[in-house]
C-alpha cells in the first residue's frame, strides 16, 4: 500500500511537472517570483524553451519547426528579453522561410489576480533587413519586472540540409529545454552536439502516414495530364528523437574569449542522406571532413573556377616577369593578387559571381581573392591547392558540417615547405595570415578526393624587440633614443592599423597615448614591406619620467614601455583564453646615471615560469657607476591556453606588473 | 566681326569648362590638405510645385582620397512613405577620371533603416554597393526624391564634416511666391565667401573652395563651425495637416493642437488607479513624484518610428494597454495621469543629445528637434521629466536634455525655455577615504564616495549591474592599482536629493613600490586625472568647457609601523581662469597623513589663443595627481 502510494506521488509529481512546461501553464508562484532560486542575479530566465522538427512533403521536402518558450522577467535589465526576433531566409519565390501560427501573451498579477494579454497582430512588425533576410520582430505588452511571457510560433522552411540549430543555455539561465526531432524513414540526420550540460535523449519509433504529392515524370502521363501535381499517402516508420535538458545555468562573454556562443549547449542535425525504398542508391550528404571537403570541391563554385585559367595569362606572364626560383614566383603572384584584387569583405568558400568576373572587377569575396590565387600558382606550375578554414567568428568547427568552413585561403608547397597564403589582407605575407583566420584546422583539398589537416595556427612566435638609451635631466625631464623592432603577427596588426596613416598622424597618436612624451627624429623602416620587421626609431623626450625628493631620485627603469596593469582582473574564468599567436618581447635599456649621482638601489634580477612550458618573464638588472642595463623577456608559448591555467596566469601578470613597478633610487654623491 | 569672334570664343571655352573632368590629379593642393576626401560638386536644387509636392533634386560628386575618406561619400537615398526616389544613377571613376562602373536605379540595393533600437520604422535606403580598388577615386551620385510633405526643406551645409573639402558646392529653392513663402537662416556665410542671389521665388547658393576643417577638442558643435543654410516654410502641409510657422508660438500650437491634443483619455480604471494613489497628497509636486514613479514602474520604452511621419505621438489610452512607448507615447501618458490628478503639464520638444543643440530663437524649424520630454511649471522655473527612464530621479534630466532651449506646447503656443544647467560645484563627486599600509607595502582602504548632478547621471546605473560586472568596472576605473581586489561594495541611490553613494573596501598586495629598503607611495590613485586634451599645432577654435565639475579628496593613511617618512614632495597649487587645483599633505600625531585634493574645472568659453595654458592646466593636473611620498624602514 505504501509503495503504490509513493508510486502515484511519483507519477503525480512527473505530470505536475509535465505540466509546468506546456503553453499556457503558467503559475501564479512562477510570477510571483522575486528573483531565480540558483541565480539571484539573472535579470531573467526561460522557465522552459522548446523546438520541435517535423517534416512534410509537397513537391520538395519542408521541415516545420514550432518554437515555445516562457520567460520569467525579474529585472528592468531582462526587458529585452521580451523582443523576439526571428530571421527568416529567403532565396526568392518558392524558396523562402515563411513564419506562421504566432501566439503570444503577457501574465502580470495585478491586486492578487492573474492578468493575460495577447500580442496583437500589430505589435509583429516585418523588416525587410535585406535581399537574403527578413526579420520578424514581437515586443510583448505590459512588461514589468516579474513579468511572464510565453509565445509560440512555427516556421516552415525548404532548407532541410541543416535544421535550425537549438540552444539549451543562453546569456540567462534556462530551466528546462528540450528539442524534439520526428524523422520519417526516408531521411537520415547526423546530430552534431556540443554538450556542456547534461543531455537526456529519449528515442521512440511509430508507423504513420505521409501524405505527399509529386509530379509525375513518366513521359506518357506527361503528355496527358501536363504538370499536374499528384497526392498520395503512404505508411512509413517515423523516429522521434527528443534531447531535453534541466537547470542550464546560464553563459557570459569574458574578455579574451572568443564568442560566447561557442560555448553554449546546442544541437545541430544536418541532413546525411537520404534512400526512398530497397531499390534506390542511398543519397549520400556530407558526414566526415573528407565527405565535407568533397562536396565543396565538386562544387560548381569552387573546384570547376579553379580549371578556368585563360582569363589571367597575360598578367600572369607580366606578374612572373624576371622571376627564376619557385619562391619568388610565389611571391610575385601572390604580390600581384593581393594589389589587384581588392577583398570586398564578404566571406566564403565559394565564388559569388566567377573568378573572372571577379577578376575584371578587380574585387571579390575571400573564395574570388584566394581562388584566383590559387588558379594562377597553380597555372605556373607550382604545387598550390586551396585550403578550407574556419573563421574565428564562424566558430570552432567542432563537427563536420557543411556550415563548419567559412573561408578559403590558400596553401604552396616549395621545397618541402608548405607556405600558407591569404591575399585578402594588404600587409599579410606567405605564412602570416590575418587574424580572423587563426583558429583550428584547415582543410587542405588536394584533389577531387583526398583532403588533408594542417595546422593554421603559427607556431613560431611573432617578436617585440625594444632598444632604449635614456638620459636623466633636471626636473623630471628625460631624453633618449627608442628602436622598436616588430615581426610576423605583430607588425601586422601595426601595420592594419597605421600603415595608411602619414608619420605626422602617427606621431600625434603616439604623442596622445603618453601624453607627457614628445618625438623628434621618428622614422619608419619598412612600414608597408611585409616581407621585412617594422622597425620604428625616434628621439624623444619625457616629462615626468622620474620623481626627484631631496637629495634622491626615484624611478621605474621600464618607463613608459610597459603597461604595469594587468589584462586578467577577474577573479575566476570558465573559458580557455585566446593569446591569438605566440609572442616573444624583449626590451633591453640603458639608463646614463647622472653626474654627481650614484645607484643608491636596484631591484632584484628574478625569473618567472608559468606551468607546463607556457611562457616565462626574466627582468635581469645590473650597473656600473655610469649605467644600468636591464633586459627584460617576456614570452608566451602556447596560443589557447585552458581555462584550469587561469589562476596561475593570472599570477603570473600580477608578478610581472609588481616586479616591473619596482623602482630605483639614485643618491647625491 | 571681332566683337562676335571674341563672343563665340568665350561660348566655346564656356561649354569645354563645362565638360566636368574628375581627375583626381586636378584637385588644387589647397584642397588635399588635411582632406581624406574632396566634395568636387554638390548641387542641391529644391522646387516646391506645391505644399503637397516638394522635389529635390541633387548631384554629388566625391573624391576619396583615402581609406579613412569612404565615411564622406554619398551612396545613401533615405526613402520612407513620404519621401519617394523617383530617379537615382552613380557613376564611379578612377583616379584618371575613366569611367570604371556605371548603375542605374535597378543596380542599387534597398535596405530596411530600422536599428537594433528601433522596434520599427518605415525608413528604407537605396545605396551602393561598391568595394573602392584603388584610391583617389571619384563617385558621382544623381536622384531626385519627392517630398509629400513641406513641413521640413532639406538643409544645406557647404562643408559636410571634418577631414573633407569642398571644391564646389550649389544650393537653389524655387517656389511660387504667390503661394508659398520661406523663413531661412544663413550661417558663417560671409566668412566663407559663398555667393548668394535672390529674387521672388528663388534663392541661390554658391560656395567655392573650402578648405577641410579639422575637428578639435573642447569645441562648438560642427554645426556652429560651418557655413550652411537652414531653411523652413512659413505654412506647410503635413500628412493632412495644414500649418502655420512664422514664428515658435505659431508653430508650437499648431503642432498641440493636431498633434498631440487629444490624445490623452485614459480608460476609468486606470483614472481610478491613479487617483488612488494621489488620495490626501494636496501638493502639486507630491503628486507628480507619485505620478512619475507610477510611469517609472509601469512602462517601458520602446522606439516605435510609426503614427504620422514620426510626430504625432500614440494616445495615452494605447500606451496603458501595452505599457510601452516611445519619447511622445510616454511623454503624452505621462502628462494625461498628471491632467487626471489637477497637475499642468507640457509636452515639450527638445534636442536630445549630449552636445547641446538648443532651438533657434530667430528660427522655428521642426527640424531642430528629436526628442520629447515633459515639462511641469513650478513657481516661476520648470521641472522637467525624461519619460523614457525608468530610473532617473524626479526633475533629474541629465546631459542628454540639460542646458538647452526647448520648445514647450501650451495650449495657448509654443514658448522656447532653457532646461536646467548642471555646471561645475553642481557636478560634484567627493571621496572621503581611511586607509593603512602594512609593511609590506599592502594597502586596505575604505572609500566613501558621494556622486552628485552628472556625477551622479553617470553612475546611478551601477546597480543593475551582476556583481562579476561591477567587480570588474572598479577593476578598470582604478586599473592604475596593481593587484587590486574589491572586497565589499554597498550602493545608495538617494533620488530625493539625488546623491548617488558608493561604499567600497579594496586591499591591494604590494600597492607600494618598493625600491630597496624604501617604498614609493602614490598619495591619489582613487580620483587621478587622466585626460590631457591632444596638442594642436595651431589652435584655429574657441575653448568651450561645456558643463565642468568639482572633485574633492580626503586620504587618511596610516603608515606602517618601522617605516618613517623620508620624503614629502613639496605641492603646487594652481588657479587659472579655467578652474582650480589644490591639495595638501598632512601629517598626524598617529603616524598617519591626510592628504586633501580639490579640483574644479570650470564651465565656459575661452580664446583660442588660450589652449596652450588650457591644455597645461590639465597636464599639470594630471601630472601632480601623481604626488608619491618615500617611506625608508628605520
Amino acid at each position: 500500500m505504501k509503495s503504490l502510494l509513493s508510486l502515484f506521488i511519483v507519477l503525480f509529481s512527473i505530470v505536475l511537472n509535465a505540466q509546468r512546461f506546456d503553453f499556457g501553464k503558467v503559475s501564479e508562484e512562477e510570477i510571483k517570483q522575486k528573483e531565480h532560486p540558483n541565480d539571484p542575479e539573472a535579470p531573467a530566465t526561460y522557465i522552459y524553451k522548446k523546438g520541435k522538427v517535423t517534416f512534410t512533403h509537397d513537391k520538395i521536402w519542408r521541415y516545420v519547426y514550432e518554437v515555445e518558450g516562457r520567460i520569467k522577467i525579474y529585472k528592468k535589465e531582462g526587458y529585452e528579453y521580451a523582443t523576439i526576433n526571428v530571421p527568416l531566409f529567403r532565396e526568392g519565390a518558392g524558396s523562402n522561410e515563411i513564419f506562421s501560427n504566432f501566439k503570444g501573451f503577457t501574465y502580470n498579477i495585478v491586486d492578487g489576480k492573474t492578468t493575460k494579454e495577447r500580442v496583437e497582430n500589430n505589435q509583429i512588425f516585418d523588416i525587410d533587413v535585406n535581399e537574403f533576410w527578413d526579420m520578424k520582430r514581437v515586443t510583448f505588452p505590459n512588461i514589468q519586472e516579474g513579468s511572464v511571457i510565453e509565445y509560440s510560433y512555427t516556421i516552415t522552411s525548404p532548407f532541410i540540409q541543416a535544421l535550425p540549430e537549438f540552444y539549451f543555455q543562453d546569456q540567462i539561465p534556462v530551466e528546462y529545454a528540450e528539442y524534439t526531432m520526428e524523422i520519417p524513414e526516408y531521411l537520415g540526420f547526423k546530430t552534431h552536439i556540443r554538450e556542456r550540460v547534461e543531455l537526456k535523449r529519449e528515442s521512440s519509433s511509430r508507423l504513420k502516414g505521409l501524405m505527399y504529392s509529386y509530379i509525375p515524370d513518366n513521359q506518357q502521363i506527361k503528355a496527358l495530364n501536363a504538370n499536374k501535381t499528384h497526392h498520395a499517402s503512404v505508411t512509413i516508420l517515423f523516429t522521434t528523437i527528443k534531447y531535453s535538458s534541466q537547470n542550464a545555468p546560464k553563459v557570459l562573454q569574458e574578455d579574451y574569449m572568443n564568442s560566447y556562443r561557442n560555448y553554449l549547449t546546442s544541437i545541430r542535425p544536418e541532413l546525411e542522406w537520404e534512400k526512398y525504398s530497397e531499390n534506390t542508391p542511398v543519397k549520400k550528404h556530407s558526414t566526415s571532413w573528407e565527405d565535407i571537403a568533397k562536396s565543396i570541391t565538386r562544387h560548381r563554385s569552387f573546384g570547376e573556377e579553379l580549371e578556368k585559367r585563360n582569363y589571367f595569362k597575360s598578367e600572369l606572364t607580366s606578374a612572373l616577369a624576371g622571376t627564376s626560383s619557385q619562391i619568388e614566383k610565389v611571391k610575385a603572384i601572390y604580390n600581384y593578387v593581393n594589389k589587384n584584387i581588392v577583398w570586398n569583405k564578404f566571406y566564403s568558400i565559394y565564388s559569388n559571381e566567377g573568378l573572372e568576373k571577379a577578376f575584371a572587377k578587380k574585387t571579390g569575396n575571400v573564395a574570388e581573392v584566394n581562388l584566383i590565387l590559387t588558379a594562377m600558382l597553380k597555372e605556373a606550375n607550382l604545387d598550390a591547392y586551396p585550403v578550407l578554414v574556419s573563421t574565428k567568428s564562424n566558430g570552432i568547427p567542432l563537427f563536420p558540417t557543411n556550415t563548419g568552413f567559412n573561408y578559403v585561403i590558400c596553401a604552396v608547397k616549395v621545397n618541402n615547405e608548405l607556405l600558407l597564403l591569404d591575399a585578402t589582407e594588404t600587409y599579410a605575407s606567405p605564412n602570416i595570415l590575418p587574424e580572423r583566420t587563426l583558429n583550428w584546422y584547415g582543410r587542405l583539398i588536394k584533389n577531387k578526393d583526398e583532403s588533408e589537416q594542417v595546422e593554421v595556427i603559427p607556431k613560431s612566435p611573432s617578436r617585440r624587440i625594444v632598444n632604449m638609451e635614456v638620459n636623466l635631466n633636471e626636473g623630471g625631464k628625460m631624453e633618449g633614443k627608442l628602436r622598436n623592432t616588430y615581426t610576423d603577427h605583430l607588425a601586422l596588426e601595426i601595420r592594419d592599423s597605421y600603415a595608411s596613416l602619414s608619420d605626422e598622424k602617427y606621431i600625434e597618436n603616439l604623442e596622445n597615448r603618453y601624453s607627457s612624451l614628445s618625438v623628434s627624429n621618428f622614422s619608419f623602416q619598412n612600414k608597408k614591406d611585409p616581407y621585412k620587421p617594422l622597425v620604428e626609431g625616434y628621439d624623444f623626450e619625457y616629462t615626468n619620467a622620474f620623481d626627484q625628493m631631496g637629495d634622491k631620485i626615484y624611478f621605474q627603469p621600464s618607463f613608459f614601455l610597459i603597461s604595469t596593469k594587468n589584462p586578467f582582473i577577474a577573479e575566476t574564468r570558465s573559458y580557455p583564453i585566446d593569446f591569438k599567436y605566440p609572442t616573444q618581447e624583449t626590451y633591453m635599456i640603458n639608463i646614463f646615471v647622472p653626474d654627481g649621482y650614484q645607484v643608491e638601489s636596484l631591484p632584484q634580477s628574478e625569473i618567472f615560469e608559468l606551468p607546463g612550458g607556457l611562457g616565462d618573464f626574466k627582468y635581469m638588472i645590473s650597473h656600473t657607476d655610469t649605467n644600468i642595463q636591464l633586459r627584460i623577456d617576456t614570452s608566451i608559448n602556447s596560443t589557447l591556453v585552458p581555462a584550469d591555467f587561469y589562476e596561475p596566469l593570472k599570477a603570473f601578470f600580477e608578478a610581472k606588473v609588481t616586479k616591473l613597478s619596482e623602482k630605483i633610487t639614485l643618491s647625491r654623491i | 566681326m571681332r566683337l562676335i569672334l571674341f563672343f563665340s570664343f568665350i561660348f566655346v571655352f564656356n561649354v569645354y569648362s563645362q565638360k566636368e573632368n574628375f581627375q583626381s590629379l586636378m584637385i588644387p593642393s589647397e584642397l588635399k590638405e588635411g582632406a581624406d576626401a574632396v566634395i568636387r560638386l554638390d548641387e542641391v536644387e529644391v522646387t516646391v510645385n506645391s505644399k503637397r509636392d516638394v522635389r529635390q533634386l541633387q548631384r554629388t560628386v566625391v573624391t576619396v582620397l583615402n581609406q579613412a575618406g569612404n565615411r564622406h561619400v554619398v551612396d545613401h537615398i533615405y526613402h520612407s512613405n513620404s519621401v519617394k526616389v523617383r530617379k537615382a544613377e552613380a557613376i564611379i571613376y578612377d583616379a584618371f577620371g575613366k569611367e570604371i562602373r556605371k548603375l542605374r536605379r535597378r543596380d542599387f540595393r534597398d535596405r530596411s533603416a530600422v536599428t537594433s533600437n528601433d522596434l520599427y520604422s518605415d525608413a528604407r535606403y537605396l545605396y551602393i554597393d561598391y568595394t573602392p580598388i584603388s584610391y583617389p577615386y571619384t563617385l558621382e551620385i544623381s536622384f531626385e526624391i519627392s517630398l509629400s510633405n513641406s513641413i521640413y526643406l532639406p538643409n544645406h551645409y557647404f562643408i559636410k564634416g571634418f577631414n573633407v573639402s569642398t571644391e564646389k558646392s550649389s544650393y537653389a529653392i524655387n517656389y511660387d511666391p504667390t503661394d508659398f513663402s520661406i523663413n531661412y537662416k544663413e550661417s558663417l556665410l560671409e566668412e566663407h565667401l559663398v555667393e548668394k542671389t535672390k529674387s521672388d521665388g528663388n534663392l541661390h547658393y554658391l560656395a567655392k573652395s573650402l578648405p577641410a576643417k579639422r575637428y578639435e577638442e573642447y569645441s562648438l558643435p560642427f554645426q556652429n563651425l560651418v557655413p550652411r543654410v537652414q531653411l523652413a516654410p512659413n505654412s506647410f502641409f503635413y500628412e493632412g495637416f495644414s500649418g502655420e510657422a512664422t514664428n515658435w508660438s505659431q508653430f508650437g500650437h499648431w503642432f498641440h493642437s493636431n498633434l498631440v491634443a487629444g490624445r490623452d483619455q485614459l480608460p476609468r480604471n486606470t483614472v481610478a488607479e491613479i487617483t488612488t494613489l494621489v488620495a490626501g497628497v494636496e501638493d502639486p509636486t507630491e503628486k507628480a513624484k507619485i505620478v512619475y514613479d507610477y510611469v517609472q514602474r509601469n512602462t517601458r520604452y520602446i522606439s516605435v518610428q510609426i503614427g504620422i511621419g514620426g510626430y504625432q505621438t500614440i494616445p495615452a489610452a494605447e500606451v496603458d494597454r501595452v505599457k510601452y512607448g516611445d519619447c511622445k507615447g510616454l511623454t503624452n501618458y505621462t502628462k494625461a495621469l498628471l491632467e487626471t490628478v489637477g497637475v499642468t503639464s507640457y509636452y515639450t520638444i527638445i534636442y536630445g543629445g549630449k552636445t547641446q543643440l538648443g532651438f533657434q530663437e530667430d528660427f522655428p524649424s521642426i527640424e531642430q528637434g528629436n526628442h520629447v520630454i515633459l515639462a511641469i511649471p513650478q513657481d516661476d522655473d520648470y521641472k522637467w521629466l525624461e519619460c523614457t527612464s525608468q530610473t532617473l530621479p524626479f526633475g533629474f534630466i541629465g546631459d542628454f536634455t540639460d542646458n538647452r532651449n526647448a520648445l514647450v506646447l501650451k495650449p495657448d503656443g509654443g514658448e522656447l525655455v532653457k532646461t536646467t544647467a548642471y555646471l561645475n560645484e553642481d557636478n560634484h563627486e567627493s571621496f572621503s577615504i581611511k586607509g593603512a599600509l602594512d609593511d609590506e607595502g599592502h594597502l586596505t582602504a575604505s572609500l566613501e564616495i558621494s556622486s552628485r548632478g552628472l556625477d551622479y547621471d553617470r553612475k546611478q546605473y551601477l546597480p543593475i549591474y551582476s556583481n562579476t560586472e561591477i567587480d570588474t568596472h572598479y577593476k578598470k576605473r582604478w586599473a592604475n592599482i596593481r593587484n587590486l581586489q574589491l572586497n565589499n561594495i554597498q550602493f545608495e541611490n538617494d533620488k530625493r536629493e539625488v546623491v548617488f553613494k558608493e561604499q567600497v573596501e579594496v586591499s591591494a598586495k604590494n600597492y607600494a613600490s618598493k625600491s630597496g629598503d624604501r617604498f614609493i607611495v602614490e598619495l591619489n590613485p582613487f580620483s587621478k586625472y587622466t585626460s590631457v586634451p591632444p596638442r594642436y599645432e595651431e589652435r584655429t577654435q574657441p575653448i568651450i568647457i561645456k558643463r565642468g565639475f568639482y572633485e574633492t579628496t580626503t586620504f587618511d593613511l596610516k603608515l606602517p609601523e618601522g617605516y618613517e617618512i623620508e620624503a614629502i614632495p613639496t605641492v603646487l597649487n594652481t588657479s587659472s581662469p579655467f578652474g582650480d587645483y589644490r591639495v595638501d599633505i598632512q601629517k598626524n600625531e598617529d603616524h598617519s597623513l591626510t592628504f586633501t585634493r580639490h579640483f574644479l574645472l570650470k564651465a565656459g568659453i575661452y580664446p583660442k589663443e588660450s589652449y596652450t595654458d588650457f591644455r597645461e592646466f590639465l597636464s599639470n593636473t594630471a601630472l601632480r595627481d601623481n604626488l608619491k611620498i618615500v617611506l625608508i624602514k628605520k
